[in-house]
Order: C-alpha cells, then structure tokens, then sequence
C-alpha cells in the first residue's frame, strides 16, 4: 500500500427505556407496526415533547464509561429531516453541546493496544422504518420513531479495517456492560456508519472521504471499509481523485456502490429546540451515575487471571457479556471454586443458552444453586456424571436447596466401602468368566465389571472408590 | 439578515423542493410576495442594535427543562384513530402508506 488509510466511525445504539425519548410511548423491538405511536410520535400540531429522565442518565452513563467529559450545561437542538420516518420534519438531537465529549476507549489488535479518541457521544431520537414497496408507494412505521438513540461519533484515529473491527467489538461490550442498551446489531440496536479516506504516507492533511452506509454487520463494516480502501487506491493510482460521497455496501456481491455525491458540508440547519428549556447536570448527578457503572470488561479479565487464577482465554469467554461475567463473578462469591464455576459456564452453561436461545438471566439457574451444585461434586456429594442431570434441574425450576434435590432424588454418590463392597463381591461371584479374563490379562473385563457396578448402583456409586475396591477384590481371588 | 434579501419564484420553488411541497403558479406567486412582505417588517426589527445581546430561543429566560419519568404509556384507541386519520386509507398491516422514499442515504437518524 502506497496510502495511508484514515478511519471514523459513526455508531448509534438504542438506549434501553421503556418509553420513548420525547413522548411516553412504549420502546422496544418487534411490535405491530405503528402499535407503539401517539399523537407526539405523529407530529400532530400542538403536540410538545417532555424528555424521558431515565434516557438522559443512560446517556451520561455511557459518556462516562467512555472516559467522556459531560457538558453538565446542555440543551436539545432540531436538526432539519425531511423523510416520512419522522413527521416532524425535524430530528430532536444535540449539536453544539453534546452531553459527552473528549472521551477515548482503548482497542487490542493482535496484542497491540491503541487508544481511539472519542470527539463526541450526544443524545437524540431514532427516526421510524421505511419499508420500500414496488408499487410507487414506501410505508412508514413509526415505532421506532423517537426511540432514545445515543450517538458516538470516534476521531478519524483507526488506520486499518481491522482497528475499525476492535474499535466496535471493544465499543459494544464497554456499552452493552453499562446496560445502557442491548447493542443488538441484527435488532438494529446499534448501527455503525464509516468514513474513510486515503492519504500518501507522511501526509497531514486528510484525503476526500467518503460514508459508507448499509453495514449491518460488524463483518460487514470490515469487508465495505476493505472494499472501500481498495477501490480508493485505485482511483488515486490511476491518478484520479476521490470525491466526497455516500456508498453503500452490498453484502451479496462484496462491493460498495455509489448513492449520492456530496456538495460541500451537509447544511442541516440545527437550531436550539425551543419547546425544551437547557439544562444543568450536577456534580452529584454525575457521581450518583459514575458509581453505578460497573468494573469494565479489562479490568474484569485482569482480576479474573491474576486474582482468580483462571485462564487468559476463559477469563476472554467469561467477559464476552455483562450477564455471564455477573454470573460468574456471583457464583464464586458463593463459594464455588472459581476454575469449576469458569469450566461450567464455559461448557454445560453455555451449550444450554446456545441451544435454547436464551440468555442467562432469562433461565432458572442462579449463582448460588451453580455454586452449590459444584460443592456437591468437590466434596463427591455427587459424581460429575450425575451433575449434568443435576444441572438439568437447575434449568427446569429455580432450586434454593441443591443438597436437598439431589438427596431427594436419592442422587448422592455411593462411596461408603461399607455399602458398596457387598455389591461388589456379589458382581465378582456372578461373573466367574469376567474375573478368569482379567486374570487373563484381559483389561476389557474390569471395564464390564465396573459398568455392572454402576449398572447395579443406578450410576450412583463413586467410580473411583469402585476402582480401589475392585482391584482389591480381584486381587484376592 | 444583513442584507437585504429579495425573495423570488425561483427560491420559493427551490425551498418547496427542499421541503417536498407542491404549490401552484398562483400558490407560489401569493408566497412570494407574502414572505417579501414578512422579510421587509423583520428588516425593520434588525435595525435594532443586538450586539453582544444572546439570542433568546425559549419563552422564558433561564428556564430549566423538566423531565419525566421512564413510563411507558399505551393507547391503543389512540393508534386506530392516528391510523383512521391517514390522508390514504392505509393500514396494509397497520403501515403508513406514503409516496415512493428515493433512498439517496439521508433516511434514518
């Protein structure tokens, strides 16, 4: 490459309240179209908005989880839109004091660490879906209109595709452990745009960038901005120059293609909202939210391996969502050894949330029925065969007493010498071929003794006591 | 609004593009001559002095805005009369018919 590639990104995440940003309709995903609509959603005359509160503190959350200032003096602005998603014709959004600003979030790209600055997080409303018909006709559905958005808007500071990538995945999960939002992609949740221009090497001054739209994937983002730096390169090669447009990526044939070419700024008018006076953040508003937010995702990693001594890796798995790694931390402030508790989650937990679809939170299991569940296996309570039919339990309804289900279901293991020694001898005294073939040395034969053991047990003795006194018994005869 | 500034057809027409508006030859002749005639009474309110004055945007000065509570309200009489009301008898499936969106990349916010 003979060019350096510049990077920004626009992202948008849905911030998660139960009403909308300006009106009290409910928010959320998946209703009957225009259920979730009144008369201030439609723009009808004399309608005047009252902003949520709760959207607001979300926003101040996530501006200081990404290391931002807040403009503790700040107002609404209107931004001129003239589309039928949103009828006013105006977009209610923040321009010349957004409520972060200054802010940075550091990337990891194959073990080098980068810090993208942030120039600015501001709040506004989501505009409403239109679906394009074949018919001469588009039709507007306006639940989505007004939904709290936050917007976060880096510096032109990543210089590959690949930092681009980090940069979201790193954004996503600082965002998504706040829990200001589900920053669900495919939900629309969050939303990415990219700008990205070329310049020689050694170079200042940025080239002629251009907006790439339509990148409903953070693969997508990667592949379009790829496309997009080799399609720049070509034209600057061939000696042409790069104008200033908006592309959009098309997934199907991998390229981008052009929809408009811009003409100077992007004159949107923005003035002050006048129907919502400006407003003060106070200093004990913003420590009351700065101590909600929760230890971030690298720290977490941090304190799992040096504190917890778990692997790098699971301790990468466990911090993937805020929900698993709550659960984790939970399950071993019960107690649980924190390798046993990493091992589940990692293993039985996660197979059961993939192939139910579910997240943790949603099921029956709790931290304290985990932990319990795996002191019964330490302690051999439990042998870890029956664990899983334990564990299926702890999914079907919330337990408070493990120790109690697993006696109830006369799970607990066998290990009394006491008990399972006459089972033993009387297995031995059944099986004389068995027995003559190990002697034999035939290995295989104490494998079936040890399986009629089990079989005569109902799983339930402990396999290793079984062993020992196995062994001792065949050596005696 | 230093300069005096003289609306023409050609601008009324360029702002009812922008806006997506349809006006007659007679509708954009009366519009403008009414905004000439609006401009001219505002030219006189900008010969008062406002230097280092700050712009008032509000009704009432140094207002505070008041929020409201995260409670999500719905009406369902209210959506059917909304959707009863289109200008076009919609409602296939409940959507908002509208005339063809050119999606030139500014849709969404």
């Amino acid at each position: 490459m003979n060019f350096e590639t510049v990077i920004g990104l626009e992202v948008h995440v849905e911030l998660k309240t139960n009403s909308k940003m300006f009106s009290p309709s409910p928010a959320g995903f998946g209703a009957e179209p225009n259920s979730n609509t009144n008369a201030i959603d439609w723009a009808y005359p004399g309608v005047l908005p009252t902003p949520n509160e709760k959207g607001i503190e979300l926003a101040i959350k996530a501006a200081l989880a990404l290391n931002c200032e807040i403009n503790q003096e700040t107002k609404f602005d209107r931004k001129n839109y003239i589309y039928p998603d949103n009828p006013k014709a105006y977009q209610i959004t923040q321009d010349k004091q957004p409520i972060g600003k200054n802010g940075f979030i550091e990337i990891d790209v194959d073990g080098e660490k980068k810090k993208i600055r942030i120039e600015r997080v501001h709040l506004e409303e989501d505009a409403g879906k239109n679906i394009h018909g074949d018919d001469g006709y588009s039709y507007v559905d306006l639940n989505r209109q007004g939904t709290a958005l936050l917007e976060i808007v880096s510096e032109a500071d990543m210089r590959s595709p690949e930092e681009a990538y980090a940069y979201l995945e790193t954004l996503k999960q600082m965002i998504q452990f706040t829990r200001v939002s589900d920053v669900k992609m495919e939900e629309g949740s969050m939303r990415a745009d990219a700008n990205i221009s070329l310049r020689p090497y050694g170079q200042e001054e940025f080239g002629v960038k251009t907006e790439l739209k339509n990148l409903n994937s953070f693969n997508n983002v990667r592949r379009g901005l790829i496309y997009e730096q080799g399609r720049q390169e070509r034209l600057l090669l061939a000696g042409e120059e790069a104008l200033q447009e908006t592309r959009r990526y098309d997934d199907s044939n991998r390229q981008t293609t052009l929809m408009r070419v811009k003409e100077g700024q992007d004159d949107y008018r923005h003035f002050p909202e006048p129907d919502i006076f400006p407003f003060t953040i106070s200093d004990e508003k913003i420590s009351e939210l700065r101590a909600e937010l929760p230890e971030m995702p690298v720290e977490r990693r941090k304190r799992y391996v040096e504190e917890l001594e778990i692997p790098a890796y699971d301790a990468e798995v466990l911090t993937d969502t805020v929900e698993m790694s709550d659960f984790f931390d939970q399950t071993v402030e019960h107690g649980a050894d924190p390798k046993l508790a990493s091992n589940w989650l990692m293993g039985e937990v996660s197979g059961y949330l993939n192939s139910e679809q579910v997240n943790i939170e949603e099921t029956t299991l709790t931290p304290k029925a985990l932990a319990e569940m795996i002191g019964l296996i330490e302690d051999e309570t439990i042998s870890s065969k029956i664990a899983k039919r334990v564990f299926t339990e702890l999914t079907k309804e919330q337990v408070d007493d493990v120790q109690a289900l697993v006696e109830e279901k006369g799970w607990v293991q066998l290990s009394d010498p006491e008990q399972l020694l006459p089972i033993i001898r009387e297995i031995l005294d059944n099986n004389e071929q068995s027995v003559e073939d190990f002697k034999n040395g035939k290995d295989r034969a104490k494998g079936f003794l040890v399986g009629q053991v089990m079989k005569e047990t109902r799983g339930q003795a402990n396999p290793g006591v079984v062993n020992k006194l196995l062994n001792q018994e065949l050596n005696k005869r | 609004m230093g300069e005096r500034m003289k609306v023409d057809k050609d601008l009324i027409q360029e702002i009812s593009s922008i806006m997506k508006l349809e006006f007659s030859e007679e509708e954009t002749k009366e519009l403008t001559e009414e905004t000439n005639k609006t401009l001219s009474m505002l030219k006189a309110l900008s010969e008062v002095d406002t230097e280092g004055v700050e712009g008032t945007f509000y009704g009432r000065v140094n207002g505070q805005a008041r929020f409201r509570k995260d409670e999500a309200i719905s009406n369902e009489e209210e959506v059917e009369a909304l959707l009863e009301a289109t200008p076009t008898p919609t409602s296939v499936d409940h959507l908002i018919e509208v005339p063809a969106i050119l999606d030139d990349g500014e849709g969404g916010a």
